[in-house]
Order: C-alpha cells, then structure tokens, then sequence
C-alpha cells in the first residue's frame, strides 16, 4: 500500500481547478475524456507520457458511497508516488527515471522518462483517512470514502 | 550492429476494430552480445490477458484491457519481424507492474564471442 500524506500544512502550491464535472446523477458521462484531456493535455504533450498515449489512462469513478481515480503508471515504483489528500483535493506526484539496461545498446526508444504532478478538485469531499492507494498492474488505483454529507441517501417519499 | 527485429504495421481486422480499441503501446528494444530485449508499457494488462506469440518470422505482442462501463476493451498490440538470428525455443517473456520484458536468445552462431589469442 502507498503512503498517503495528509497533512495539509505541507500542501503544495497549485491552483486547483474542477476536473471532473459529473452529472446530477453522480455516475461519469461522456464529458469524462474531453475533460481529462483538458486537464492533462499539457503533460501529454509536453512529456510524450503515458497518457498521451491513451486518454483512457486516467479515469474517476464515482462507485456510490466511494470515488475511485485510477491512473496509469507503468514502470513506476510506489516509493516514486506520492499522494496528498485534504477536503476535496487530491494531488498526486509519480515520477518515472528510465536508462538503458547495462551492457545493452538501444535500437529504439520510445518509452519516454516521465515526472506527473497533478492536483485534481473531486466532486465532493472525502475521506482522507480511511481512503487507500494501490499500485498493481502500472495503474495507481486511489479509493476515495466521500465524506459523510456526500454519501448517496435515498429518501422515501410519504404519501400525502 | 545489425537491425535483428523489424517492425510490421498491420491494419486492424474489422472485427477486432468493432469490439476493441487499438493502442500501439510504446516500446524500448536493447541489444546485447546474447540476446534482444524488447520492453513494452501495457499498463493495467495482466498475464492472462497478454499475448506474447512467435510465428516465425513474426513476434506479436497483443494485450487486452476489459471494458470499464460499457465502454469498449482496449488492446495493446504490436508485431515485429524477426531474422533467423533468434532462437525462438528459448525466448522468455515477463511483465512487472504494467511493463512487458521480451527476451530473445540470440541462436549460437550469432553470439558474440570473444576468442582468447595464445601465444605461440
């Protein structure tokens, strides 16, 4: 499991900004991509990362009572990652350092060294202290409690 | 050094088209006295759904990532052209966290080897 810092004192300084814009019903839409692209459009095309590769390689989930934000690192050691979750923010470090294995030449090269800093604003607030990261696979998969206010309620309606 | 491995680009069959999402996934390929090594990214593909086949002279590299919410897989694929220099009994694949590691043995006569010169 990653280490997962929330002290707020050490909060980075960034801008945040809302990133996932989900729909009333709480479930992710279409928008999703065009939103992430957005947002990671400038790593993309800067760094040549993994997600330019694919604007599926990073996603929110919204699963009810907990939000769910994958993002694939492949190649990346947990110690490497770092993550910072306070209220509604969640902002997230992983660096990748690639070379060539010793004694080998390279005939290409396309996987590319990578540094992603991202700070997300969530739809709602979460829990910092019961939410978990795992890195399994190359994906970063960050379990998010929503806040006791934002969990999903039915209400009953009485008759007249 | 001689290009031992080339690339073929294929256009994707229809039917795989439909189903699928086709990412070409990014890739490393090191040569040393004994062997080739291709290295892949495939993150969030895992051993049962990765592919690693030799059909001579091709070496195909094909994951697939299942949909999430209805939305179509995705399939890492890429395919290579191999020389006979490879000994294709012997070669090994791997992934660890989401990067695939092909080892290709390079067959006997193509090892480099370094002759020790005696003296007379």
């Amino acid at each position: 499991m990653l280490n997962i810092y929330r002290n707020t004192n050490e909060w980075p300084s960034f801008v945040p900004f809302a990133l996932f814009d989900l729909p009333e019903s709480g479930r992710t839409s279409g928008n999703l991509r065009q939103d992430l692209e957005r947002v990671f459009g400038s790593y993309g095309q800067s760094l040549n990362g993994p997600l330019a590769q694919s604007s599926e390689s990073a996603q929110l989930r919204d699963a009810g009572s907990d939000l769910i934000v994958t993002i694939d690192l492949p190649g990346v050691s947990k110690k490497d990652v770092d993550l910072t979750i306070s209220g509604d923010n969640i902002f997230i470090r992983a660096t990748r350092t690639l070379s060539a294995p010793e004694g080998y030449t390279a005939h290409r090269r396309e996987r590319s060294s990578f540094k992603f800093e991202q700070a997300f604003q969530l739809p709602v607030a979460v829990e910092s202290k019961t939410a978990v990261a795992n890195l399994r696979d190359g994906v970063l998969t960050v379990t998010l409690p929503k806040s006791p206010n934002a969990q999903p309620k039915q209400i009953t309606v009485k008759a007249g | 050094m001689t290009q031992n491995i080339a690339e073929t680009v294929k256009t994707s069959a229809p039917e795989l088209a439909q189903r699928a999402r086709e990412i070409v996934p990014p890739v490393d390929i090191y040569e040393n006295d004994h062997e080739l090594l291709v290295l892949a990214d495939l993150p969030r593909v895992t051993p049962e759904n990765l592919t690693v086949e030799v059909n001579q002279p091709e070496l195909k590299i094909e994951g697939r990532v299942p949909s999430a919410n209805h939305k179509s897989d995705i399939v890492y694929t890429r395919t290579f052209r191999l020389d006979s220099s490879m000994d294709v009994a012997k070669i090994e694949a791997k992934i660890i966290e989401g990067v695939l590691e092909v080892h290709l043995p390079k067959s006997e006569p193509y090892r480099v080897r370094k002759i020790e010169v005696t003296g007379a």
